[in-house]
C-alpha cells in the first residue's frame, strides 16, 4: 500500500523541472507567450482589472464622502456660504478640465482615418527597469500583437502580446521599442529607440541631417504600424562626435508614460488624406506641447 | 491522501493564490497609491520563507512556480527570471547553513539582501543572455537602494502572516513571534 502512495510534493517537483524545457522553447522570441503561460498571463489581467475596479470603487466612495462631507459643512455654516462657493467653483473647475479632457478625447477618437478602440492602462510590468503597461482590451476586442497604440499627444507604444481581455504594451521608453521615424522640420529619417523609462534615442541618423534641440519626430508610417506623421518625441540634445557617420540624438517623448491612463489602439488605418492634413487635424489637439 | 498532505497541499495553494494576488497589487495597486515609489518585492517574501522554513524540494518547487508568477506579471525572459531566483534560492540557502537567528529581524534582512541581489542578478544575466542587454547607465541605483528599504520595511508584518498560515497548516512553532510581538 504504502508503495502505491503518491507524494504530492514530489510530483509538484518534477512537473515544475519538467516543464522548464518546455519554457526553453520560446525563449528566443520575446513577446511570445509559452502557450503554458496564457492561462497566468490572462488571471494577471484579471487580477489587475480587479485592482482598478477596486480604486475606482475607493475613488467613489471617497468622493461620496468628501462630497457629503461637504453638504454638512453647508447646512452648518451657512455663513460662511461664501467660502464654500468658492470651493464649489474649484470643483467645477476641476469638473470643466475633465470635460476638456474627455472632449479632446473624442474628438480625438473621431480623426477619420483611424479605427480606434479605447482602452484603460490597468497595471504595469513589475519590474521598473522594463517600459511596458497592460492595457483593459484584449483579443475579444480584436486587439493584435503589433498593433500602435497612441494617445491624443502622441505614440504611446505598440502591442507586444494579447489575451482574451486585457494586452501587454511596449511603450517607446523600453529598450526594445523601436518605431521608424522623421525629423519633422527637417524630414531626417532614423529609427527612435527606447533608452530609459523617460528618455529615447533617434538613431541611424546621418551625421550630416539637421536636427536641432525641440525639434519634433514624428512617426514615419514605413514600419506599418504608426500611422505617417504622428508625434512620437521633442529633441533634448544633440552630440556629433569628432568621427563617424551618425550623430546621437537624445529625445523625451511627447506622451508622459508614467502618467498614463487611457490610450487608443490603432486597430485599422484606412486610407487617409495627405500629411499636412493629418498635420493639421494633430496639430489641432495641440499636440506634442 | 494522508492529512499531513492535505496540509502542506493546501499551504502551497495559498501562497500561490496570495502572491498572485500580491504580485497584482504590486503591479496595479501599488502605483495609483504611492505613485513612483518603489513597491516592495512581494514575491521575495514567500520565496524567501520557503527557502529558509521549508524542505529543499518542497522550496524548490516553490520557486519554480514564483518563476511561472512572476513572467505572468513581467515580459522579462524567462530564463533570466528563472537564474536570479535560483541564485537568492542557493544564497539564502548557504547563507542558513552558516548564519541563522529566528526572528523577523533575520527575515527581514534576508529580505532586503534578496531584493538588492535580485537587481544584481538581472543586470548580470541580461548582460550574458539578452541581444540588447541593460546597460550601466540604465541601472537605477536609487530605484534599488529604495525597493530594498520598502521590502524591508513590510518584511516583519509578512513574517508575522507567513508564520500564522505556517502554524494553521503545518503546526510551525510561532513563538519566537510572539515573543518578538
Amino acid at each position: 500500500m504504502n508503495r502505491n502512495r503518491i507524494n504530492l510534493k514530489i510530483i509538484l517537483v518534477l512537473l515544475a523541472i519538467l516543464s522548464l524545457p518546455v519554457f526553453s522553447l520560446n525563449l528566443q522570441k520575446p513577446g511570445e507567450n509559452p502557450w503554458v503561460l496564457r492561462p497566468f498571463s490572462m488571471v494577471a489581467g484579471f487580477v489587475q482589472e480587479a485592482y482598478m475596479g477596486f480604486v475606482g470603487g475607493i475613488q467613489n466612495t471617497t468622493r461620496t464622502y468628501i462630497n457629503l462631507v461637504d453638504i454638512n459643512q453647508q447646512i452648518k455654516k451657512l455663513k460662511e456660504e461664501n467660502s464654500e462657493l468658492k470651493a464649489k467653483m474649484l470643483n467645477f473647475d476641476d469638473l470643466n478640465l475633465e470635460n476638456q479632457r474627455y472632449r479632446e478625447m473624442l474628438k480625438f477618437q473621431d480623426v477619420k482615418h483611424l479605427v480606434l478602440v479605447p482602452a484603460q492602462v490597468i497595471g504595469q510590468d513589475i519590474f521598473a527597469e522594463r517600459s511596458v503597461v497592460r492595457i483593459s482590451v484584449g483579443s475579444a476586442q480584436g486587439v493584435k500583437k503589433g498593433q500602435a497604440v497612441v494617445h491624443p499627444n502622441g505614440v504611446v507604444g505598440y502591442v507586444l502580446s494579447s489575451s482574451l481581455g486585457s494586452s501587454v504594451v511596449l511603450l517607446v521608453t523600453d529598450r526594445y521599442a523601436v518605431v521608424d521615424a522623421r525629423v519633422q522640420r527637417s524630414r531626417a529619417r532614423g529609427i527612435v529607440k527606447g533608452l530609459n523609462p523617460t528618455h529615447a534615442e533617434l538613431v541611424y541618423l546621418q551625421r550630416t541631417d539637421e536636427v536641432e534641440i525641440g525639434d519634433l519626430v514624428v512617426s514615419s508610417g514605413l514600419d506599418n504600424i504608426f500611422p505617417e506623421g504622428f508625434p512620437i518625441a521633442r529633441v533634448d540634445g544633440v552630440q556629433k562626435e569628432s568621427s563617424g557617420i551618425t550623430q546621437e540624438v537624445l529625445l523625451r517623448p511627447v506622451v508622459d508614460t508614467s502618467q498614463l491612463e487611457e490610450v487608443f489602439v490603432v486597430k485599422q488605418v484606412l486610407a487617409g488624406p495627405p500629411e499636412e492634413k493629418k498635420t493639421e487635424e494633430l496639430s489641432a489637439l495641440d499636440v506634442g506641447r | 491522501m494522508t492529512d499531513e498532505t492535505k496540509n502542506e497541499s493546501l499551504n502551497l495553494i495559498i501562497y500561490f493564490v496570495v502572491n498572485l494576488l500580491l504580485l497584482g497589487l504590486q503591479s496595479s495597486l501599488w502605483p495609483n497609491i504611492a505613485g513612483n515609489v518603489p513597491a516592495p518585492h512581494f514575491l521575495m517574501y514567500s520565496l524567501l520563507f520557503f527557502a529558509l522554513f521549508h524542505d529543499l524540494k518542497t522550496a524548490a518547487g516553490f520557486m519554480a512556480f514564483s518563476v511561472i508568477l512572476y513572467s505572468s506579471y513581467s515580459i522579462i525572459p524567462i530564463e533570466i527570471i528563472f537564474f536570479c531566483l535560483a541564485c537568492i534560492f542557493i544564497l539564502v540557502h548557504q547563507v542558513k547553513k552558516r548564519l541563522f537567528w529566528p526572528g523577523s529581524s533575520y527575515f527581514t534582512l534576508m529580505s532586503g539582501i534578496s531584493v538588492f541581489l535580485f537587481h544584481f542578478c538581472y543586470y548580470l544575466f541580461s548582460w550574458m543572455i539578452e541581444d540588447d542587454a541593460t546597460g550601466y547607465a540604465s541601472i537605477q541605483w536609487g530605484f534599488w537602494i529604495l525597493q530594498v528599504l520598502s521590502t524591508a520595511f513590510f518584511a516583519p508584518l509578512f513574517y508575522w502572516i507567513f508564520v500564522r498560515v505556517e502554524a494553521a497548516t503545518r503546526g510551525f512553532d510561532t513563538s519566537d513571534v510572539e515573543e518578538a510581538i
